[in-house]
């Protein structure tokens, strides 16, 4: 059950945990530009430049991946989690590898890897299920530096943070991020509650983890009611203590921790700006060094 | 017959920063047919070992053993490895497999806190008879055991069809509890079953228990309330910070000097009365005073 959420926060002091969450959400978003970045170009048809851009994409990938390897090893971040939630995405890849066998991208400049009986199975297939997966792992694992590395919370108030300015565009900004953040709250209660239900059917006789799937399906149903029941109990005395208190969306809040900028967020800052700048000259020039090389010249 | 944990410890949250031990070194030995109460603060490991006993919980270290007329079934002995990691942090087994888990927990039945947040089906019957079906019963096998527990708790047949989730707490409660004495257990572990209910429905639940505790049943109650404690249980035995401090019959241990200074723990009524008494000089003899009849007995002697 634990190991369906990844990067559940770890309480060390490291200097990854002491930075800003709002440098780390804003850093987070710029890795994944990055990971996601298309580096082939589109509808280019000469194998030479196909091959060419493929081997960059895979250097580019690593150095992302090194980064991030660094990054997690300062941020005491246990491998062993990222391996547990890759777990659930093996399915997911099979399908995306057949869809990628099944239509051809680029027909006519096609160059076959193998055959799989009357099936021929081309490299650009194999490349593309391998960028995918390479991008899920990149992804899972930069997720779980940020949020193994910040507390919920102060993610929360991050994200309220840089949503601010929408504020002005009538987006209820802070409606937002008090529901983002509640929904957080809530998610080891109900890790909890589930745990409790699962032990109380358990000495019922449940079985979760073996049997067949009509078993399967009705060990669920007796976790899901009664987590269904508890979580409404739950939300209508939320509710009913908030306004209890006075809550009003509408007014002005004050906090009761509020985040405080350091020098070493700026320079963070500037780091993830510098990398930025890098994947984007990166992505303009692409493999054509001709031009770079001219424009040096 | 009997049941015995020996030498486990119990560490929450393993291999993590926040690594805790609950139990340490528990040795306890539950005969058959007692009506044993397991008391101590929040949070000193009560609910942890509870749950050693039906496997819900898998201990770190330690060994529990069913003991038959005959038969000694070690249901599971995970030994201590003698080495520690370099924060001098015990090593842990990996690999806790139990081979006889179902049949563990059919002989131990266990009512959580709370309990009537564990139903789900759409009427009580069935709801009732989900125990024993897993369990390996037939539909109308166990259909029949579920009427039974039912009858047992107090609710009759009108009841059988009604959603449970149309019921009162209290008789929810009930129902919930049905559900595990359908399975026929030879222990019921009982976890605070009477917390939230007002006095009578506590009497009544109370007076269940002891039903069931006189049909053979082993009953394993963990609870905060002290007259309770004194009025069913037989034996008593105080956790404290993950050990087992004492073992004794319930008016041993109230009568006894020591417990006074364990002020997290509030000796029934007639006690406190005694001691309060005592306290403003008048010469009782607390080891006569066993309930409040003899309370009042002892005020009349001394008055005289």
């Amino acid at each position: 059950m634990k190991s369906v959420i990844f990067g559940r926060y770890s309480n060390y002091n490291t200097p990854i945990h002491r930075i800003d969450p709002r440098v780390k959400i804003i850093g987070m978003i710029v890795f994944m530009v990055a990971i996601f970045l298309p580096l082939t170009k589109v509808g280019s048809t000469s194998q030479y430049e196909i091959n060419m851009s493929t081997a960059t994409n895979f250097i580019i990938l690593g150095i992302i991946f090194l980064i991030q390897l660094i990054l997690m090893l300062i941020g005491r971040i246990s491998f062993i989690s990222i391996f547990k939630s890759m777990k659930t995405m093996w399915f997911f890849l099979f399908l995306i590898f057949l869809l990628n066998i099944l239509i051809p991208t680029n027909p006519t400049a096609e160059q076959t890897a193998f055959n799989l009986g009357t099936l021929a199975i081309s490299y650009s297939a194999i490349f593309s299920t391998a960028y995918v997966f390479v991008r899920l792992v990149l992804v899972v694992m930069i997720t779980s530096v940020v949020t193994s590395t910040t507390k919920p919370m102060e993610l929360t108030f991050g994200i309220e943070w840089l949503l601010y300015p929408l504020k002005f565009v009538k987006i209820p900004v802070h409606e937002i991020g008090m529901i983002i953040s509640l929904a957080l709250r809530y998610i080891p209660t109900l890790m909890e509650e589930s745990e409790r239900i699962m032990k109380s059917q358990a000495s019922r006789g449940v079985d979760f983890k073996n049997g067949k799937f009509k078993e399967k399906f009705k060990s669920i149903t007796s976790l899901i009611v009664p987590l269904f029941m508890s979580s409404f109990i739950k939300a209508s005395d939320l509710a009913d203590t908030m306004e209890a208190r006075g809550y009003d969306p509408k007014a002005k809040r004050t906090r009761y921790r509020m985040l405080s900028w350091r020098w070493v967020d700026t320079l963070w800052l500037i780091v993830i700006a510098i990398f930025l700048g890098l994947i984007i000259a990166q992505c303009v020039i692409g493999t054509n060094y001709m031009l770079l090389l001219m424009n040096i010249i | 017959m009997s049941i015995t944990l020996k030498k486990v410890s119990y560490y929450y949250n393993q291999k993590t920063p926040s690594q805790r031990q609950v139990l340490k070194d528990i040795d306890l030995n539950i005969q058959k047919g007692e009506f044993i109460a397991l008391i101590g603060e929040t949070g000193s490991g009560k609910s942890t070992l509870v749950q050693q006993l039906n496997g819900l919980l898998i201990p770190s270290f330690g060994k529990l053993t069913f003991e038959d007329d005959q038969t000694k079934t070690v249901i599971y002995d995970i030994q201590r490895e003698p080495s520690y990691d370099k924060k001098l942090n015990p090593v842990f087994y990996k690999d806790k497999k139990i081979k006889n888990i179902k049949e563990l927990r059919k002989r131990v039945g266990m009512v959580f806190q709370f309990p009537e947040y564990q139903l789900f089906e759409t009427n009580v019957l069935t709801d009732v008879s989900y125990g024993p079906k897993n369990f390996g019963l037939k539909k109308e096998e166990a259909e029949e055991k579920a009427k039974q527990a039912l009858e047992l708790v107090g609710l009759d047949s009108s009841y059988f069809k009604r959603s449970p989730f149309e019921l009162s707490g209290g008789e929810k409660r009930k129902v919930a509890i049905a559900g595990i004495i359908a399975m026929n257990p030879d222990y019921l572990v009982l976890d605070e079953p009477t917390a939230g209910l007002d006095p009578v429905g506590e009497k009544n639940m109370m007076e269940l228990f002891k039903k069931i505790s006189d049909t053979g049943t082993t009953i394993i109650l963990v609870t905060h309330n002290m007259d309770i404690v004194m009025e069913y249980c037989n034996k008593v035995c105080v956790v404290e910070d993950g050990r087992i401090s004492s073992i004794s019959t319930p008016l041993e241990l109230f009568q006894n000097d020591s417990f006074v200074k364990l002020s997290s723990i509030d000796a029934p009524y007639f006690i406190k009365v005694a001691r309060e008494l005592i306290n403003h000089n008048l010469p009782i003899d607390i080891k006569k005073v066993k309930s409040i009849k003899t309370l009042a007995d002892e005020i009349r002697r001394v008055i005289k």
